[in-house]
């Protein structure tokens, strides 16, 4: 069963389409990325999944029943911005937390404030907005929940405290929790997440396991000392899936046969020419770019 | 937020410990040289001449063997300041909106959550009736005139119908601002000035405006905290077998039916909310 289960979820907000037609299904154990540009309806769909939100249309289902109070008993979620009262201290935020959950492990809680250093005795209105996201988390994973929902949960922490977050996300997958996180920084999706999925003006364009979407793909760049050229012949090589262009530099994906191609793009007289591994960074730009310089050639996959 | 709305409660009490205090303080360090000023009586205790602010409490205090205090006036006075106090409480839900994302994805229903918060501002305004209760008593109690207080079943009915007017009054706000996500401060405080307005409308003339005017201010100011609140204070000076009269139940009616009408709508509101 699907921890969590969204189907053929539509949100609109009178004429703007936030979300158009998403499912998506994440299991126990695992962790998906949710990724998208600005606007692209993340945000949204975690209302509609946390039942903040009613939707247009479409299902949500966490543990394979509607979203009601009872489903928090085991589901943490950590948004964007800082929802926590301001006029009140970290520790009352941990006792308040103690009072409502029976699951609260207070010497998990007491280990995670000591990893981020946080002052139980500081009111929430003096912390940074990294430590405020800090406390947040606490609170997340001190209840040990089977579903964590995390809305860009590195925001504004420092590196150390960022790789102490991805930590806690993949230990908690380990131990069998379903995690849907966003974030912008893709670096941290394709070190935490198993699989991601792509979100662009409300619909999902892409949606897979990491490893499966990279395959074998190579890329090959080559930058030239002026514009770089329209590589006429290369365009139409079966080898090559996409081309893009900006600036002075050319990059080709390419499915097989990578040194090959980088050899007849040598012929182009470009400074240099190096194939490179597919990055997550990739994978994301090539599902959400339609801007021209990006995507000079056109997608066959 | 159970928790939050004990710490919530907990500190609008103390502020209003606080502000009772400074105020009876103030009073206290006033009024026995201002009895000092109106009188040239000499003050002597075991023989010896007193003066200065000693000499104004006992000044006051003989003064006061001679009159009676009903209770109900400092029922009235409780209920007057607990009134303003629930004022104060009735924007709590809005002021908690800015934390939705935190306080509904918790395991408790919205409508049990806004519940609590309501029943904690409810069980606070009671609170605060008692805790002005007791800095009405003080005064009396420091110059040593409990022994005049009379007690009267007018002070049932101030306390009872005070309390329904603090509940109305919260009511009517938390209805009008538990959706807001902020400017609810500002509606409180129109609450205050058109509550006025209307209670020196009401006996506007039909000669002067049209008929459907005077109407529209007698309805409105069927719920008008103030012109309840005239009840309330005339309810002091009536005898004891028409206490509970007529006029009296309808007020207090129309105060407990409009706090859980207010109410109603609150809950109402905050479980369609979409965050």
């Amino acid at each position: 069963m699907n921890a969590i289960a969204i189907t053929n979820l539509t949100k609109r907000y009178g004429a703007q389409l936030a979300v158009d037609d998403l499912s998506l299904a994440v299991d126990a154990g695992s962790v998906c990325g949710l990724l998208g540009p600005n606007g692209a309806g993340k945000s949204t769909t975690f209302k509609c999944l946390l039942a903040l939100d009613q939707p247009t249309s479409g299902t949500v289902a966490v543990d394979g029943a509607p979203v009601a109070p009872s489903t928090f008993e085991y589901l943490a979620y950590v948004p964007e911005t800082s929802a926590l009262l301001e006029k009140y201290s970290v520790g009352d935020h941990l006792e308040a937390t103690r009072r409502t959950y029976a699951s609260f492990d207070a010497a998990r809680a007491a280990e995670l404030a000591a990893t981020f250093k946080l002052d139980s005795k500081k009111r929430i209105g003096k912390l940074s907005k990294g430590q405020r996201t800090a406390v947040a988390l606490v609170l997340a994973f001190a209840i040990r929940p089977r579903v964590l929902v995390l809305d860009e949960p590195a925001s504004g922490l420092d590196p150390i405290f960022q790789r102490a977050v991805l930590d806690l996300i993949i230990d908690a997958a380990a131990g069998g929790a379903c995690v849907l996180f966003s974030s912008h920084q893709i670096g941290q999706v394709e070190r935490a997440a198993d699989s991601i999925a792509v979100l662009k003006g409300g619909k999902l364009v892409l949606r897979g396991e990491i490893d499966d979407l990279k395959g074998d793909e190579k890329i090959v760049e080559a930058i030239f000392p002026s514009d770089a050229p329209s590589p006429n012949g290369l365009a139409s090589d079966p080898r090559v899936r996409r081309i893009e262009r900006a600036g002075r530099i050319l990059r080709l994906h390419v499915r097989s046969d990578a040194a090959g191609v980088a050899h007849e793009l040598a012929s182009f007289e470009p400074r240099t020419v190096d194939v490179l591994d597919l990055g997550l960074e990739d994978i994301f730009l090539g599902a959400v770019s339609d801007d021209a310089a990006y995507s000079s050639a056109k997608d066959r996959a | 937020m159970y928790y939050f709305d004990i710490l919530r409660a907990g500190r609008a009490l103390k502020t209003y410990t606080i502000v009772l205090g400074s105020i009876l303080l103030v009073m206290l360090v006033t009024t026995p040289f201002s009895r000092v000023s109106h009188s040239n009586e000499s003050v002597t205790i075991n023989g010896q001449s007193v003066s200065g602010a000693l000499r104004g409490f006992v000044l006051i205090h003989q003064m006061g063997q001679t009159i009676h205090i009903p209770f109900s006036v400092l029922c009235a006075i409780a209920a007057f300041a607990g009134i303003l106090f629930a004022t104060g409480c009735a924007t709590s839900l809005s002021r908690f909106n800015k934390n939705l994302h935190f306080t509904f994805t918790k395991p408790v229903s919205r409508e049990r959550s806004t519940l609590t918060t309501i029943g904690t501002d409810a069980l606070t305004i009671v609170a605060a009736f008692a805790i002005g209760l007791v800095f009405a008593l003080a005064p009396i109690a420091i110059v040593g005139l409990l022994d005049r207080l009379t007690f009267d079943l007018q002070s049932l009915a101030v306390l009872v119908l005070g309390l329904g007017i603090a509940y109305m009054w919260y009511g009517i706000v938390q209805a009008a601002t538990s959706a807001m996500r902020g400017g609810s401060g500002i509606v409180l405080g129109l609450s205050w000035a058109v509550f006025v307005v209307m209670q020196g409308l009401q006996h506007l003339s039909g000669d002067f405006v049209p008929p459907v005017i005077v109407w529209i201010i007698h309805t409105f100011n069927t719920i008008n905290p103030f012109i309840v609140m005239n009840q309330m204070f005339e309810t002091i000076g009536v005898a004891d077998s028409a206490v509970f009269g007529p006029p009296y139940v309808q007020q207090l009616a129309v105060a407990y039916l409009t706090a859980l009408v207010g109410v109603a709508i609150a809950v109402t509101l905050r479980k369609r909310m979409a965050v």
